[in-house]
């Protein structure tokens, strides 16, 4: 499993696993990259954010590679009650 | 530097016993910028004259009998997110133009004046310190040293070129995910990122506040110690900087005693070309590295990083991500955009797993006093490249030169960064990373490498 995720990270040129529930704009299922734009466009109206047509694509492209990251972050199994550490001294 | 020692530490000698002034150390380093800079694009502000007469000044106070201090009359560099009083701060941006002056001097640049050191200019970097190439969309690439037509790499890509190239001794960056590590490494030099909290970053201009390291780069272990010992102490304006006193480097490099040291494996190593593993063999075999281990969850550690850095960096620009996001690097622009629609549940699950990472790390350096990795997974790429060949594919070039840096700073180890320089090879950088603030043995084996010829800093030519 390390390992694929280690390929994955390392290959992030190439289409990454759209998240759950979301389409991929890079591939095919679901309602293509459209539906994702338009999803970008929709969270992006949550924060009153207007996003410029011409950069859409691109910002779908960014999110979808770090929401491919966050999913990572979320495959160690936390012991429960750890911290977060906002203020971090080593 | 022609005609004059090109160390810093031989400078600050030859200044404080008169055997030349200040005011001819710097002109010297101009001269050598004058010649190599237009080619290369290290620097985006020349402090000309400003900058002799703080040289004139130095040599003043040697007159009346003043101590000039332990750097006196070294010309330095600046990443130009440093503030530096009566000069905008751009951080490599077109949009903090419209910033008034800093009042101020950044507490490093402070600390480098008091000691003797002259600034004699701002230097180039990734826009807003978002990168590892230094090819800014509104100053230009800068150019690496060792061959022109490739990149320096970022985000302090000026501020390690222009050591690389001979211009000054040391120059200071900035090491958010591996800013100062990366360019040290593509560059040929050496470079320090100290622990989290070591150094304060007052008035510098932040990019991620949880991440966000200070440093220095030098041809040598002896300049960069001895700027780093300049360097170090408590900051009260900085929350995050530790109130530990000043633990000086520069009388242990000479110092005996077992280094346990031990090479990271897995994530660090896979993707790496054949550069970056000659480099660590060596550095191993120099330091008596036998043994390999692996730090559990650095590829998790990574992505923690990766998306912490797009959400804090966002959140820092949101307000000319909604006004002017066109005057934005367009290599930054969407990515930050992104940044902004990632939900807060991801950032607070990043800084969980950095906890539990640190622990990681400490239960190995109950073993180890040092672990070695690349500092890049491979050789300068090309300006204008967009993807490298990285573990046999493939990949874009921005987003993975930091993979074997990332994981590191995330959890704020000291790290220098020693070049090695392979026959007819382009350099290549080992991290020599020590447990939270024992910048000594990073620096104890730096120095061990130097002395063994492993870990050499040369002189680009021109």
């Amino acid at each position: 499993m390390r390992a694929m995720q280690i390929m994955q990270l390392a290959a992030m040129n190439d289409p990454v696993p759209a998240p759950p529930g979301a389409s991929s704009p890079t591939g095919d299922s679901g309602g293509g990259p459209r539906l994702f734009i338009e999803r970008v466009e929709a969270l992006a109206a949550v924060i009153d954010l207007d996003i410029p047509p011409q950069y859409l694509a691109g910002v779908a492209e960014n999110l979808e590679r770090l929401l491919a990251q966050a999913k990572l972050i979320g495959d160690v199994e936390l012991p429960p009650g750890s911290d977060a550490a906002p203020v971090f001294r080593p | 530097m022609s005609s004059l020692p090109a160390g810093a530490s031989e400078i600050a000698a030859g200044v404080r016993a008169g055997r030349f002034s200040a005011e001819q150390a710097v002109a010297a380093a101009q001269a050598a910028i004058a010649a190599r800079d237009p080619a290369l694009n290290c620097f985006t502000i020349l402090y000309g004259e400003a900058a002799l007469n703080e040289a004139r000044a130095v040599d003043a106070r040697i007159k009346a009998g003043d101590p000039p201090g332990p750097l006196a009359g070294v010309p330095f560099g600046v990443k130009e997110l440093y503030d530096i009083a009566g000069r905008v701060t751009l951080a490599g941006s077109k949009i903090n133009r419209d910033n008034p002056p800093a009042q101020a001097d950044a507490t490093l640049v402070a600390r480098m004046r008091r000691a003797g050191a002259v600034p004699v200019g701002a230097q180039n970097m990734d826009e807003y310190a978002y990168g590892f190439s230094t090819e800014n969309a509104h100053y230009g690439a800068t150019r690496n040293p060792h061959d022109p037509a490739r990149i320096a790499g970022g985000s302090s890509g000026g501020s390690a070129a222009s050591v690389a190239a001979g211009m000054v001794p040391v120059s200071l960056g900035s090491d958010t995910n591996g800013s100062i590590r990366v360019p040290a490494s593509l560059c040929g030099v050496f470079g320090l990122k100290p622990t989290f909290g070591r150094l304060p970053r007052t008035g510098t201009y932040p990019f991620i506040s949880d991440l966000d390291h200070l440093g220095a780069f030098a041809r040598s272990v002896a300049d960069l110690a001895l700027v780093y010992d300049v360097l170090q102490g408590p900051d009260s304006a900085d929350p995050v900087c530790s109130g530990r006193p000043i633990e000086p480097v520069t009388p242990a490099l000479e110092g005996g005693g077992t280094i346990r040291a031990a090479v990271l494996e897995d994530w660090f190593q896979e993707g790496a070309g054949p550069e970056a593993l000659s480099a660590l063999a060596e550095a191993a075999k120099a330091l008596g590295a036998a043994s390999t281990v692996s730090l559990p969850g650095a590829a998790n550690a990574r992505a923690a990083a990766f998306c912490l850095t797009a959400a804090e960096g966002a959140a820092l620009h949101l307000a000319d991500l909604r006004a002017r996001p066109g005057d934005f690097d367009p290599a930054n622009r969407d990515r930050l955009l992104a940044g902004a629609l990632l939900p807060a549940a991801v950032v607070i699950e990043a800084q969980r797993l950095r906890r539990w990472f640190q622990q990681r790390a400490a239960e190995l350096f109950a073993r180890y006093d040092l672990l070695l990795a690349p500092a890049a997974p491979c050789v300068a790429p090309f300006i204008g490249q967009p993807t490298a060949l990285i573990g046999g594919r493939e990949v874009l070039v921005r987003p993975n030169l930091g993979l074997y840096t990332q994981p590191i700073s995330f959890i704020g180890l000291p790290v220098v960064a020693a070049p090695v320089h392979l026959p007819g090879r382009l350099p290549v950088a080992v991290q020599l990373i020590a447990a939270p603030w024992r910048e000594d043995i990073a620096f104890r084996a730096a120095a061990a490498l130097e002395r063994a010829g492993v870990a050499i800093a040369k002189v680009a030519a021109s």
